[in-house]
């Protein structure tokens, strides 16, 4: 029987109604001048991934059962701690510097590789039509109605966890995605007179896709490219709190999250402030695609 | 020759399925350095016949020959190969560049396409091409939105010319122009045809750009060709009821315009008929002001030649079965006299 698509878009723009609003605030926000400081936050986050040992003021792997548990802006023999500390006395604000290098090296991986496999395969369906069109497009709704998470935790239960298969696993989220916005691209792209140009020229195939049709995706592709990687980093923050991702000792902010959590009750801050940290740099993706989206338009 | 095609037959399938004859068994033949102008209106299957031509959609029957290569055995790499001898412009100047490419690569990718001589050559190529077609210097590094509607066209043009090709197929090149530029386009182009070794089809639905141009003339009506022959034949003594409507709907100035403007009503009154519908017999029935029920609502009409078989009329071809009945109107309305070339 065939899959029903209309409806369950509809139900799904229903769930979403709701989020329309905030949608809309989002926009406007990115409109004004407050991106800047999305964008701000940013680079620091990337800075902390890049050099983390120049902003982490304590080493956090480094034990001290003396100063368990210690609240945000207290003190220890070491010195102050604003972000408290863990159960092993560990500093959390240093833990959390350390955990942006991996969190944002599995996610951009991750992501780009989804790219990849998304807007070559989104090219395909969309520039040959037919067969491919269909095989690929159902494919790519298949695994969108497939609970993927599952599948996800199912394999990485499997294959056992590991950085390198969450980076496997990982793509298999965003690529259907890529596909659909690249596929609708090449397919107004396709009726354009440049490309009818290029195949009179005597381009091959390979030539008009490469050279003329994903230039003119790619303000496209980097839009969603800048907030898939929020996504990646969520999925990957999840898989990671459910024991099936990250592993200690590496850290990232979901596995931070995941520790703290058995703590919640008497150690809020070891939950929440890796939490917001991940929090607001979602948002800081989201209102910067947005901004380049708006750039793009404009441009256009 | 540079193209033949013999009986050329392009088929469509309509949204509800139904066949549709885009390019009915029509023949052309283009010389060397000879420019022929195809005139039809919008819908008629020109552009059709260009694209077949050139094998850039698949034609179902007859045969194309482009520099002695019979096209229709060329598939693949070797199809492509033979496309630098043969570009096209086309009739959207800013839609037929690509707006990710500065005016320097698309000038120079049919070059790179067909690897044509190294990145210093190419550069200095693609200097020589856009001072031939009149591009400032400046414009090399500049995008297609950047430029006004004729240095886009411009830019087509150099692009098409750079491979040194045989045959340009120009796709009504002025017809999204502005006036005032359109005569500058086709100065350009009666230049290079001057300077160039080359041929040029010269798509349009409008006579009088075509006249400056053309060797040839070639009228189409609704997927056939009703009258071909020399550029000063067609205007002078046009044999198609057709043909005369479209002389006479040129525009002038002079104190006939009035009756000409009549004898167009007359002549081409009504529009286009369905492709999908034809009318049986000459397709040109429906709006024939001479047309009898026998022959032409029930025999389509041979194509024959006409007047003397050389000299100004060599050539002259018509597909009408009363072209020898009928009184061409220029007894009634000046067509031609006060219309100087270009």
């Amino acid at each position: 029987m065939p899959v029903n698509v209309v409806d369950t878009d509809r139900s799904a723009s229903r769930l979403r109604a709701p989020l329309t609003a905030v949608n809309r605030r989002l926009s406007t926000i990115a409109a004004g001048r407050a991106w800047w400081g999305f964008a701000a936050f940013l680079a620091l986050m990337a800075a902390w991934a890049i050099a983390p040992d120049f902003f982490a003021p304590y080493d956090a792997e480094r034990l001290d059962p003396r100063n368990r548990l210690l609240g945000p802006f207290s003190d220890s023999t070491l010195g102050s701690h604003w972000a408290g500390t863990d159960s092993l006395g560990i500093d959390l604000f240093s833990q959390m510097v350390q955990g942006a290098r991996l969190t944002f090296y599995i996610a951009i991986v991750a992501t780009l590789l989804g790219t990849g496999i998304g807007v070559t395969l989104g090219m395909l369906a969309g520039y040959f039509g037919g067969f491919w069109d269909r095989l690929i497009m159902r494919l790519g709704e298949a695994q969108t109605a497939m609970p993927m998470f599952l599948v996800a935790i199912l394999l990485l239960s499997l294959l056992g966890p590991s950085v390198t298969i969450l980076i496997i696993v990982l793509p298999t989220l965003v690529w259907p995605i890529f596909a659909r916005v690249v596929r609708a691209e090449t397919l107004q792209i396709k009726q354009a007179t440049y490309i009818e140009a290029a195949v009179a020229t005597g381009c091959s195939t390979p030539a008009v896709l490469g050279r003329h049709v994903l230039p003119n995706v790619v303000p496209r592709i980097l839009v969603l490219f800048v907030v898939e990687i929020g996504h990646v980093m969520l999925a990957e923050a999840g898989l990671s709190f459910l024991g099936v991702g990250v592993q200690p000792p590496d850290i990232t902010w979901g596995l931070l999250i995941a520790d703290g959590r058995p703590l919640l009750t008497v150690a809020w801050w070891l939950t929440i402030l890796p939490g917001v940290l991940l929090s607001i740099t979602v948002l800081s993706l989201n209102i910067l695609s947005r901004r380049f989206e708006q750039y793009a338009g404009a441009a256009a | 020759m540079v193209l033949e095609v013999d009986d050329l037959v392009v088929r469509f399938e309509s949204a509800d399925g139904r066949p549709i004859t885009a390019v009915d068994h029509v023949s052309l033949r283009i010389g060397r350095r000879e420019t022929l102008g195809l005139v039809g209106e919008t819908g008629c299957g020109k552009s059709t016949l260009a694209r077949a031509a050139l094998k850039l959609i698949p034609f179902d029957e007859g045969q194309v020959k482009l520099l002695g290569r019979d096209l229709g055995d060329l598939g693949g790499e070797e199809l492509r190969s033979v496309r630098r001898h043969c570009p096209m412009i086309f009739q959207d100047p800013r839609g037929s560049l690509d707006p990710r490419m500065t005016v320097g690569r698309i000038i120079d990718e049919p070059l790179k396409v067909h690897r044509l001589g190294d990145a210093a050559q190419r550069a200095a190529q693609v200097r020589e091409m856009m001072d031939l077609v009149g591009l400032p210097e400046e414009l090399h590094g500049r995008r297609p939105v950047q430029l006004s509607g004729g240095q886009q066209q411009r830019v087509g043009i150099a692009r098409a010319l750079i491979t040194r090709p045989s045959l340009v197929i120009c796709d009504e090149p002025v017809s999204a122009l502005d006036v005032s530029i359109r005569a500058q386009i086709l100065n350009l182009l009666a230049d290079l045809r001057d300077t160039l070794d080359v041929s040029f089809l010269f798509i349009a639905h409008d006579l009088a750009v075509v006249r400056h141009l053309s060797d040839r003339v070639a009228v189409m009506y609704l997927g056939r060709i009703v009258e071909e022959g020399p550029v000063e034949r067609i205007f002078s003594e046009p044999r198609h009821p057709y043909t005369q409507g479209l002389v006479a709907a040129i525009l002038r100035a002079d104190n006939q315009a009035r009756e000409r403007l009549q004898l167009v009503d007359r002549l081409a009154a009504g529009d286009l008929p369905s492709l999908l519908n034809p009318p049986a017999g000459c397709r040109y029935n429906s709006r024939c002001p001479y047309a009898v029920d026998d022959p032409c609502r029930l025999i389509p009409p041979d194509t024959e030649l006409v007047g003397d078989a050389g000299g100004d009329a060599a050539g002259h071809r018509v597909a009408c079965h009363l072209h020898g009945q009928i009184t061409p109107p220029s007894s009634e309305v000046t067509l031609s006299e006060s219309w100087e070339k270009g």
